[in-house]
């Protein structure tokens, strides 16, 4: 089920003083089960492009099109669309509400109106898939650590077995290990046929994971595409406030200094390789030994 | 090294009622606390989510009180009732969310909310805003509504409410959590201005490797204890110990760290790109 925007406009308070134009001709197609990375700087039109992704904000004039259902159309069944279109907000633990960890994730299903087997198969299922015990069912989701807590609520919206997860900053305030862990999980959902996108502020992150990015500024569509072709443009990153992964800034550095290193260094793992090869070309490696 | 400013001795403390009769399980947030904030120095506080790093910032300024063990904040005992004012007037705190901590509707009458709840005359006040404005770099901003500002621009103004009382020191928790990069970069900045051009003592608890390389030192926290002490260098050369803590080291330690593995003679005390890029070149052109 592809997302397709098609000239999406969005302004906020037409017609006051406080008229804001939080989306400008915004025309892009996010196919199935890829992972996509969103960046922009603060108020570049993240928040306001993916709350367009399952209904949540109308356009005020152009299209979205999910799985062919046009969102703007009153006939189309936003909560049909909803399921379909998980939407992760950031600190999502602060919506906890459940009595237990089992009432908190069972609130989608049963809202589905799916019956109580079905709501539990679901509940265990998706606790499973986000790495927590099954025994945690039982207890408070507010006496959790702060990253038990986030995939909890993250179960939540995965019990509804969407087609798409939007999450936003699904790692903002987590230790580094806490981090990796959360995308190292949602990493694996695109193999299993789920389209992921995920709101980020690190380029590191981004470049790690991503199949391709799209980097959003004030309102529109600055670029898209693998982090490699992005991350090529240095430059238009930095002149809109962005930054580049630090895989990308070492190979800038080194070339700098006469390396020659291949154009399409974007994750560590690829710079370490690179160095290697460069330093074994030059007989200055460990091989040499 | 100058002398210390804060001194945390032996310091527990745990949260819920203190006789335990709410029925929660006793766990210590800290547990045995010794640490010292020097004069002027740029301290960073590490450590995974729940170590206790949040819970310790808390104690330097008197918004929690140990319930056993001391801190000293310039000798004065923050158990001590009569100092609670002095030390919060030594010791100024910004948080996390910035939209938390705005209480005006315009930029500088958030800033003068400090010194007005201090009592200062009309004249002393406006001085110390305009200072404070300035230090952060927000003057043009003054008469502004901070929901128009950015997040980086409101933690800035955050930053001013705190610096007006002119604290010797500035306990920072996570003020970058909720920014974008160059929020991040804009509030790192001035932060580390302040503490060079007024020798005022910064702690900044982050979860960001990178802030803490450019700190005069590190403290790493788990389990409410202190793990490590040291310059970054000294810290992030210990890439296994950190790991085993949940934490990271900088991008920079990580190429060096894996380029070492595999047998190239790269120096431990790498910390920055342009350390690793020097290292690099000096043995590239070596016979």
């Amino acid at each position: 089920m592809p997302i397709v925007f098609e000239g999406v406009s969005h302004i906020y308070q037409p017609g006051t003083p406080f008229e804001w134009k939080a989306l400008e001709d915004v025309t892009l197609t996010i196919p199935d089960g890829e992972f996509w990375g969103l960046i922009g700087p603060t108020g570049s039109g993240k928040s306001t492009l993916i709350q367009h992704m399952n209904g949540l904000l109308r356009p005020t004039s152009g299209r979205v099109l999910v799985d062919g259902m046009d969102l703007a159309d009153r006939s189309t069944d936003l909560r049909k669309v909803r399921q379909r279109v998980g939407l992760v907000f950031q600190y999502p633990e602060h919506q906890l509400f459940g009595e237990t960890v089992f009432e908190d994730v069972a609130f989608g299903p049963r809202n589905m109106r799916l019956d109580a087997a079905e709501v539990e198969r679901r509940v265990l299922s998706a606790l499973e898939r986000v790495g927590l015990p099954a025994d945690i069912k039982d207890r408070s989701p507010f006496g959790l650590s702060g990253g038990q807590a986030r995939r909890v609520a993250l179960a939540g919206v995965l019990a509804m077995e969407p087609r798409v997860l939007i999450l936003d900053e699904p790692t903002a305030g987590l230790d580094p290990q806490g981090r990796a862990e959360i995308l190292d999980l949602v990493g694996t959902f695109p193999a299993l046929g789920m389209t992921v996108i995920l709101v980020s502020h690190s380029m590191d992150d981004v470049a790690e994971r991503a199949d391709r990015v799209l980097v959003m500024h004030r309102g529109r569509v600055h670029m898209v595409g693998t982090p490699r072709e992005l991350f090529a443009r240095r430059a238009e990153l930095e002149a809109i406030g962005l930054g580049v992964p630090a895989a990308v800034d070492l190979a800038d550095k080194l070339r700098a200094r006469g390396w020659d290193l291949p154009p399409d260094i974007v994750t560590l793992d690829q710079a370490v390789e690179a160095i290697k090869a460069a330093l074994q070309a030059r007989g200055k490696g460990a091989d040499r030994r | 090294m100058a002398d210390p400013y804060i001194v945390v001795e032996q310091v527990t403390y745990a949260y819920g009622r203190e006789d335990g009769t709410d029925g929660a399980p006793v766990t210590l947030a800290l547990d045995g606390v010794d640490a010292v904030v020097r004069r002027g120095e740029f301290l960073a506080v590490l450590g995974m989510n729940g170590s206790g790093k949040s819970t310790l910032a808390r104690h330097l300024n008197a918004l929690l009180l140990p319930r056993t063990g001391r801190v000293l904040v310039d000798g004065l005992d923050t158990r001590e009732e009569h100092n609670l004012w002095p030390v919060r007037d030594r010791v100024g705190m910004v948080f996390q969310n910035p939209d938390n901590q705005i209480v005006a509707a315009v930029v500088e009458e958030d800033v003068a909310f400090g010194p007005e709840n201090q009592g200062l005359p009309p004249e002393e006040i406006r001085v110390r805003v305009a200072e404070a404005l300035a230090a952060v770099g927000m003057t043009a901003h003054r008469l502004r509504p901070p929901h128009l500002l950015s997040g980086g621009q409101k933690q800035r103004v955050a930053i001013a409410g705190a610096l007006a009382l002119r604290p010797a020191c500035l306990v920072l928790d996570e003020p970058t959590a909720m920014l974008d990069p160059s929020g991040r970069t804009e509030v790192l900045e001035v932060v580390r201005r302040l503490n060079r051009e007024l020798g005022m003592a910064v702690v900044w608890i982050t979860h960001f490797m990178e802030e803490a390389a450019v700190a005069d030192r590190v403290i790493v926290m788990a389990r409410g204890k202190v793990q490590m002490v040291g310059t970054p260098r000294e810290v992030f050369s210990q890439a296994e110990r950190l790991r085993e803590l949940r934490l990271d080291v900088p991008p920079a330690v990580q190429v060096a760290e894996r380029l070492r593995a595999d047998g190239v003679p790269l120096p431990r005390t790498i910390l920055t790109l342009d350390e690793l890029v020097e290292a690099l070149c000096q043995l590239s052109s070596k016979g």
